[in-house]
């Protein structure tokens, strides 16, 4: 590993004074270190942000959640303010690696990471989430769609630092559903996908948003996908067509964890299953 | 018996809960030690024309480079002298040693490794063994013909280093009589033992000129005798000190870091550790071969095999190796534990660009099994047979010989499977759909190599053993135990101490599920001299006939009038002042028979047709196990070998691109872990074997070879497809049941 | 460019160590070089092995992915800490009865897993000490006995 300083400010208007382009943020440093250990990224600093107080909680916001950028996964995974009405974002954070990486990763280190198999990444998609977004000039809000560039590559700028997760309230009527193709337990996602539906008061979709993991340069969301379901009441034929639509939206490849071929058809498989159990979750039933 | 056949915990147990055992990178020898480094190929075959090291020699805190040009122009190899320690003209696989360099630290090691310079002038490569047969295949060692062999090498040609024939019987007539024929290939991938400690060495080289090396091995003197040969040291020169070793499964056998260490401490002059990276362990160690198998097998319509005609074609890697031996093994154990007439057997040995491939645990019966299993399976399908009947029907019995025509005794191959048969039935089949049952069975041969031991009387009572065994998988504590039978005393009052090749008789090495039979062997009768001394010793105290003395409860006794004893303690005392002196006894062994050791499993598995997901819902494990020296061992044994054999089945394989290995890291190469795991219901069949020490059979191999049958057989039960390369990943069955709807809606 | 060495305090099984590290230590280096506490063990330096597991500050962690300087002014706890003085820890105790340690190079990383489970969750079931471990491989046991370990030392404690 190169040599590096190592700076742990402890306010946050002083970590961003420290973010110059030579300068990493880490928060649980469980992707930065083996890039670092492996040359792919040779700061000359490190700001490690943990050190700095109230980043890494989730609190109740408009109705919606917020969650700091440096809350661990096994924060996510055992928040009750998560965990039921926002399901699929809470399954995905439980089967972010093992116990260990959990208790080290953070949920604004996976999303800036900008992995396209990262698992929190599409259900907050699909939640419909924005985050915050810090430099010495004030705070943004950029959409969970519009992070993501490509992979490692971020909409946020030079010296900006994702500091939180904004999560939308939850409209009545709506469920979420995350769905996770792995070749063993503990594993990358070959294929993840969230699914969330809204339904009016006749249960009709009134909105739907279905994201994909793994099968292209960034999450995806799956837009032919969605506009098969709203209009729809919640019928197997729906879920199936959708899921052929979303299989479409897919822009797998192969690589030595899967190829595009089963990747496209976990997509429909995945999609299917994950719709199902957001319509069922919309209609109070699990 | 008292002490063998008893769960005891193993004696080493203390410090390994405790983290004090030292493992090769714990050892500190005092004084700074450097950092060394391996320079390695990247490409998978090319020709060196230039090796710069002058910018790394040059970088501070580096304080030596090697490379070939720094050790003797030795060729080696035990089969077939193939192998160079530095390539000096070409590299052969990605991984190809090309230097080694140390320095006072890891970083500066590492930098001084990317200065070094190489030119290559890259060359076709071939990874897979069958492309590697073929007439136009880039020839990988050019001048093969002109490398010592042994005798026992045959039929050299291109990138085929050895070609084994096997005939019995007349296999066309077999197949004239046969009803059915059935002909299926199969493939088996290269695996990875993935011990968790990585290959390690730390060498040392004094003014004396004597290399110490500690090293985490399983098999110490093979391995002092391979650095001497690679650096031409006399034998003696070379210490090899055995480190608590972090898993093995055959890994840790050949030399990897060990003579380059060696050099750089002797140029350094300083101590020099390599610890190989998890990358570097990946693609530079000794894994499984990769196996194209094609078997042709007749039947009568009761099942009964008639002739098997089976092609094995293994890939050695860059050089032999240990792949001639286990070509050579591959052929005998080929037609599975059957009784069939004709047999003609084709085994290929053959060089690929890919590392060199070695002997994990039971080299070569994974990928028999899966073939010959799966088939055996396929024709009792046809022929509507039972699994179970198909293999009671052909089970080979006490008498059949192997096809090299070696009879065999204690063989146990209908109670095996008839009891795994039981097993999984005494359970009714899960509900559901998708739901499927598998059954395997295999054997293995277990020989024995030279080996001596030492057991010793203290003068407080209590005994040592002085061996060179590497305790690998609880050979000590069996070892103890069986030193404690014989002497009538608790495992607690046994000693074992492994000592280094300096010290220690010579050792079998810790592999071939042969450790506790050779060691054993030799420690049996160690312990029945010691005993005989202890008689005689006691005969003059008790003033009774040697042959009347009884040992028990840390007392030697008269038979009958337990009142007349006399304790071990002053019997330890009292040989020194008496004629004998001090009581010990150095016993070896050796041309240990081999004998047949059989293993049995079945398994239930759900497979979710959409993902292709193979749960597996049971398993069972049944084995031939003669003795149980230490049940508790012998059952870890099997849960271990299971879960490493079913990780074959269903994740594990090192693939290649353009001669570079995909997936290095334990991201990608998918052993299992707990959450995959599933419980493991372990059966044993006890009966005494003639052949080993008090009736004990090889325990270590057998439970790694049946799982990838088992598991491709159970499902097919459950989907109806059948899978015929290895692993059985969820997309390939995703494949084969999308390519069974295609066919049957045309 | 040289990067500066770090004054960090680490309170390690109870005990302050002051150290001077330079930023790329990573807390098992740290823990094994600078301390001499080998018992922590390195088997991939990835995080996928599990064989470095420590708890830093209650919270089980790979060593492996962690700077020394993360570390300063918290609490690491390693297996050189498990056992009380000279009393073994039930899980220690579970683990030679039930035959979860064989060729022990993951047992300490796998003893601290279990540990940091039973903290959390005294009695846990099956699969909770399944998950509970499943960041930490074992190429010897299967695992079954490694469970086994964990239940007996729950009911026992």
């Amino acid at each position: 590993m190169r040599p590096f300083n190592y700076l742990a400010p402890t306010r946050l208007d002083e970590a961003l004074s420290l973010l110059t382009p030579q300068a990493v943020p880490l928060a649980g440093g469980t992707d930065l270190f083996l890039r670092m250990e492996r040359r792919q990224t040779q700061p000359d600093t490190v700001v490690d942000l943990k050190r700095i107080p109230g980043m890494d909680g989730v609190e109740a916001v408009d109705g919606g959640i917020r969650i700091g950028a440096l809350a661990l996964m096994e924060t996510l995974a055992a928040s009750p303010l998560i965990s039921d009405p926002y399901d699929a974002l809470a399954q995905s954070a439980r089967v972010v690696g093992s116990i260990q990486t959990r208790n080290r990763a953070t949920v604004g280190g996976n999303l800036a990471n900008a992995s396209p198999a990262a698992d929190t990444a599409t259900p907050l998609m699909a939640l419909g989430a924005t985050v915050e977004a810090a430099d010495a000039g004030g705070t943004r809000e950029i959409p969970l769609d519009e992070l993501f560039l490509g992979p490692g590559r971020t909409a946020l700028r030079e010296g900006e630092l994702l500091t939180a997760v904004r999560v939308p309230a939850l409209p009545a009527r709506a469920g979420s559903g995350f769905q996770r193709c792995v070749r063993t337990a503990m594993d990358i996602a070959v294929v993840n996908c969230a699914a969330f539906v809204q339904l009016d008061e006749d249960g009709v979709v009134a909105e739907a948003r279905i994201a994909l993991g793994a099968v292209g340069p960034t999450p995806l969301r799956a837009p032919a996908a969605e506009n098969r379901l709203e209009g729809r009441r919640f019928d197997p034929a729906a879920a199936e067509e959708a899921a052929d639509c979303a299989a479409e939206d897919a822009r797998a490849i192969d690589d030595v964890r899967a190829s595009a071929d089963y990747r496209r058809e976990m997509v429909r498989v995945l999609t299917r299953r994950a719709v199902g159990n957001a319509f069922r979750r919309a209609q109070g039933e699990a | 018996m008292r002490v063998v056949g008893q769960e005891l915990p193993r004696v080493e147990i203390f410090e390994k809960v405790t983290g004090q055992s030292v493992f090769g990178a714990d050892v500190s020898p005092g004084g700074q030690v450097l950092h060394g480094k391996m320079v390695l190929s990247p490409h998978a075959h090319a020709r060196i024309t230039a090796v710069r090291t002058e910018r790394a020699e040059g970088l501070p805190g580096v304080r030596a480079v090697v490379t070939a040009a720094d050790v003797p122009a030795v060729r080696y190899g035990k089969f077939v002298r193939d192998e160079e320690y530095f390539a000096s003209t070409k590299v052969r696989y990605v991984g190809d040693r090309i230097a080694a360099v140390a320095a006072v630290d890891e970083e500066t090691a590492e930098e001084a490794a990317r200065l070094i310079e190489v030119d290559y002038e890259v060359l076709p490569a071939v990874t897979s063994g069958l492309e590697a047969m073929e007439p136009d295949a880039p020839l990988i060692h050019d001048s093969y013909a002109d490398y010592w062999t042994q005798p026992s090498v045959e039929d050299r040609r291109g990138n085929v280093c050895n070609h084994k024939q096997l005939l019995r019987g007349d296999v066309e007539a077999g197949f004239a009589e046969a009803d059915r024929i059935f002909e299926h290939r199969f493939h088996a991938p290269m695996v990875h033992q993935t011990y968790i400690e990585p290959h390690t060495a730390l060498a040392r080289f004094d003014a004396s000129g004597r290399a110490t090396v500690w090293v985490p091995t399983q098999a110490q003197f093979p391995l002092r005798d391979a650095i001497a040969e690679i650096l031409d040291m006399p034998m003696t020169k070379v210490r090899v000190i055995p480190t608590e070793i972090g898993g093995g499964f055959g890994g840790k056998i050949s030399p990897t870091v060990e003579p380059a260490a060696v050099a750089l401490a002797r140029k350094a002059r300083g101590p020099v550790r390599i610890v190989m990276g998890r990358g570097e362990d990946f693609q530079t160690t000794n894994p499984r071969h990769p196996f194209h198998l094609r078997y042709k097998t007749g039947v009568k319509l009761d099942g009964t095999i008639t002739a098997r005609e089976i092609e094995v074609v293994l890939g050695t890697g860059y050089s032999s190796g240990s792949g001639v031996m286990i070509s050579q093994g591959a052929a005998v154990r080929a037609p599975g534990p059957y009784r069939i007439p004709n047999l003609k057997i084709d085994s290929y040995c053959v060089y690929t660009n890919t590392p060199t491939c070695g002997a994990y645990r039971g080299p070569a019966g994974p990928q028999l099994a899966f073939a010959s299993e799966s088939q055996i399976d396929i024709i009792a399908r046809e022929l509507d047979i039972d699994p179970l009947e198909i293999r009671l029907r052909n089970a080979m019995e006490d008498g059949d010989e192997t096809p090299a025509g070696l009879p065999l005794k204690d063989v146990h191959v209908r109670e095996t499977v008839r009891k795994a048969a039981e097993a999984m039935d005494a359970a009714p089949r899960a509900e559901g759909a998708n739901i499927g049952r598998g059954m395997a069975a295999a054997h293995w041969l277990v020989g024995g190599m030279a080996s001596s031991a030492g057991v010793k009387l203290n003068e407080d009572g209590t005994f040592a053993i002085l061996t060179g065994l590497v305790d690998l998988s609880g050979a000590s504590t069996s070892l103890a135990q069986i030193a404690a039978e014989v002497l009538g005393v608790s495992l607690d009052d046994v000693h074992v101490r492994t000592a280094d090749t300096d010290f220690a008789p010579h050792s079998t090495i810790s592999a071939g599920s042969q450790a506790l039979k050779s060691m054993g062997g030799a420690v049996l009768l160690a312990a029945r001299d010691v005993k005989r001394q202890i008689q005689q010793v006691a005969s003059d105290k008790l003033e009774a006939d040697p042959g009347d003395l009884e040992l028990g409860e840390h007392k030697v006794f008269v038979k009958g009038s337990p009142e007349r004893s006399v304790s071990l303690r002053e019997v330890g005392r009292s040989a020194l002042e008496h004629e004998r002196g001090p009581i010990v006894s150095t016993q070896s062994v050796s041309r240990l028979i081999p004998h047949p050791a059989v293993a049995a499993h079945a398994a239930e598995v759900e497979v979710d047709p959409e993902t292709g997901h193979v749960r597996i819902l049971r398993y069972v494990a049944v084995q031939d196990v003669g003795t149980a020296v230490n049940p508790l061992s012998v059952r870890g044994q099997i849960q271990g070998g299971v879960m490493q054999g079913l990780g074959q089945a269903l994740s594990e394989a090192c693939t290649f691109t353009d001669g570079k290995m995909d997936n290095p890291n334990l991201l990608d190469y998918k052993i299992f872990s707990a959450l995959d795991a599933p419980p493991v219901e372990v059966h044993l069949i006890q009966h005494p074997c003639a052949t080993g020490p008090l009736g004990a059979k090889g325990v270590g191999e057998p439970p790694i070879i049946p799982p990838p049958a088992v598991i491709a057989n159970a499902v097919h039960d459950a989907v109806g497809v059948r899978i015929h390369e290895l692993p059985v990943t969820p997309e390939k069955i995703v494949r084969a049941l999308q390519a069974r709807r295609a066919e049957r809606q045309p | 460019m040289a990067g500066e060495r770090i004054a960090i305090t680490v309170t390690v099984n109870g005990e302050d160590y002051r150290e001077e590290v330079p930023a790329t230590r990573s807390l098992l280096d740290f823990l094994r070089d600078d301390l001499a506490l080998t018992g922590t063990k390195e088997g991939c330096g990835e995080g996928e092995c599990g064989a470095c597991s420590v708890i830093l500050d209650g919270r089980l962690v790979d060593a492996c992915l962690v700077f020394a300087a993360e570390a300063d002014g918290r609490r690491v706890e390693t297996i050189e800490g498990l056992a009380d003085g000279g009393d073994l820890h039930p899980l220690q105790r579970a683990f030679a009865a039930t035959g979860a340690a064989q060729c022990g190079y993951c047992t300490p990383g796998m003893l601290m897993a279990c540990k940091a489970l039973l903290d959390g969750n005294p009695s846990p079931t099956h699969d909770e000490a399944a998950q509970g471990i499943a960041g930490n491989l074992c190429r010897c046991t299967g695992y079954g006995t490694i469970i086994q370990a964990v239940m007996d030392a729950a009911e026992e404690s």
